[in-house]
């Protein structure tokens, strides 16, 4: 005879035994069983199954379950406590353990607790956690933390030392994040400051230019002063941080000299003086009164650059010794 | 210098050998700070363990309290000096949990610790101190669960007895928060053990 079992659907089979199976498919069944030896072995185990387990004896219930008058009571008074419980405030039951209530809250709560039994379970339950957490046994101490010689002369530095010796400490969670948003500000203020985006049309030339003027020292400022004494109100009023100081202060240099002709004369209007250091060359050549638009550009306010150039480099100076003084304090530190 | 025995209550011994040993530490006494140390690193490593229940971070943050202590033994104005150095701890504590979420670590590996379990003497019933046993794990991973904020809080007024007022001073919230911490942390912990409870009601 064939082995035909692993065709077989073996639910198919549980199905039959159990009589859920359809009819139409209980003479296939039947004769699946007779011509398959395995099916009939499981039929067979899983029909002396059932059997055995129908025979299990019950065991002996414990008690009468009938409810007394006493439970009947019991529970009706139950249902109708705890009914309004869900309008009970748990924060004042478990302040009521404290003794920390106020005096208005302390008669509501003394009410909650004699007639809810939510309630009342709720504050021994807190109590029994606060117990229990109070019995907690502790894990035995991991070390011994007297101090060493060497523990007490680094942590006891004083000024510059003591910062040194607490910034490498690996505890010390702010320096590090704090040297890296600096030095991050201050590169990315550099380049905004050199790049296309400073403002006012800012180019790197201009700035360095400016900070050019301001390195050339106080020869070139006193020539400037006189300059702009010599040239009036208006001159004293140009932005020292615009080209137009530049154009201002140093007129007398040749570095102001675009080529197009000469500074204008000290007695020309300020504008006009800034507005050769920045603006196009045919605006030097323009005639004054024709040209008052260019002449109030220079008088524009733009510190932004140079301000956001000197802060940059701050923040990259100061971002830089954080890193130093991390990498110094570390190397201080005491085995 | 100061004198701090002046300002402090002077007929507690245990206050007076404190503040002794505060002014000698002061005064560059190595030993007389390391006293101290000894003296209290118990207590302080048993508050610290339950704000901080990594036991590492727990004893990284003492020794951190202790060196913060030596630093500012200048800073300490009289009064009691176990107060002092407690407060000193909590800080330190908070700084390692405010840390911990930086850097999260292995969460509490102690549960399955023995050694965080009672000590069962051999006259001990042994069903008993399973109950204890298991209570205490089922409640210390419970108190994991809960915000650090509601554990310092629960751990500070439950175990170590300050009251609402001190526990604000430490941790620098309102009176109404500790209230607040404390009650819905125990909450939190009822119904982190609401199947559990059975073995606290017992």
């Amino acid at each position: 005879m064939p082995d035909l079992h692993p065709s077989h659907d073996l639910e198919t089979l549980l199905d039959f035994i159990d009589g859920e199976g359809p009819v139409a498919d209980a003479d296939a069944l039947r004769g699946q069983i007779a011509s398959c030896t395995e099916c009939a072995g499981i039929v067979a185990d899983l029909r002396a199954l059932a059997v055995a387990t129908r025979a299990t004896p019950t065991p002996a219930r414990p008690r009468d379950f009938r409810l007394t008058p006493a439970d009947a009571a019991r529970l009706a008074t139950a249902g109708a406590a705890t009914a309004a419980h869900p309008s009970h405030d748990p924060a004042l039951v478990s302040a009521s353990i404290d003794g920390a209530l106020d005096a208005a809250d302390q008669p509501v709560v003394a009410g909650w607790l004699a007639t809810c039994a939510a309630c009342a379970q709720l504050r021994d339950d807190l109590l029994a956690i606060v117990a229990a957490h109070r019995a907690l046994p502790t894990p035995p101490r991991q070390a011994d933390y007297q101090l060493s010689q060497s523990d007490a002369a680094r942590v006891g530095r004083m000024g510059w030392r003591g910062w040194l010796a607490r910034v490498g400490t690996s505890r010390d969670g702010l320096t590090r994040p704090l040297a890296t948003g600096l030095t991050a500000l201050g590169i990315v203020g550099l380049l905004i400051s050199a790049g296309p985006l400073a403002p006012l049309g800012g180019s790197q030339t201009r700035i360095l230019s400016t900070v050019g003027a301001a390195v050339r020292g106080p020869a070139d400022q006193a020539v400037g002063g006189s300059n702009s004494a010599k040239s009036g109100a208006n001159h004293v009023e140009l932005d020292p941080g615009s080209g137009a100081v530049y154009g201002a202060a140093s007129a007398p240099s040749p570095v102001v000299d675009t080529g197009v002709g000469p500074v204008a004369p000290v007695s020309q209007p300020a504008a006009s003086a800034g507005a050769l250091a920045i603006a196009s060359p045919a605006a030097t050549t323009a005639d004054d009164a024709s040209a008052p638009d260019l002449g109030s550009l220079p008088s524009t306010p733009a510190p932004v650059a140079p301000t956001l150039l000197i802060v940059s480099v701050a923040a990259l100076l100061i971002g830089l010794v954080l890193f130093a003084a991390r990498r110094l304090g570390r190397g201080r530190r005491a085995p | 210098m100061e004198d701090l025995r002046s300002t402090a209550v002077s007929d507690d011994p245990v206050q007076r050998r404190d503040l002794i040993l505060i002014e000698r530490a002061r005064d560059g006494d190595l030993d007389a700070f390391n006293d101290l140390v000894i003296l209290y690193q118990d207590s302080l490593f048993a508050l610290v363990v339950r704000m901080v229940p990594d036991r590492d971070q727990a004893s990284d943050a003492v020794q951190e309290a202790f060196f913060s202590a030596y630093r500012n033994l200048r800073g300490f104005r009289g009064g009691s000096v176990k107060s002092w150095l407690n407060r000193i701890c909590v800080n330190a504590a908070m700084d390692t949990q405010r840390a911990k979420k930086r850097r999260p670590v292995q969460p509490y590996p102690e549960f399955e610790d023995e050694s965080w379990q009672p000590p069962a003497g051999e006259e001990a019933d042994p069903e008993l101190t399973a109950v204890h046993t298991e209570r205490s794990r089922i409640l210390t991973a419970a108190l994991a669960r809960i915000t650090d904020d509601q554990r310092t809080a629960i751990v500070l007024f439950d175990v170590q007895g300050y009251d609402y007022a001190e526990i604000a001073t430490m941790t620098g919230v309102s009176l109404g928060t500790v209230k607040s911490r404390i009650h819905r942390g125990r909450l939190s912990l009822r119904d982190l053990l609401e199947d559990r409870l059975e073995l606290f009601r017992a």
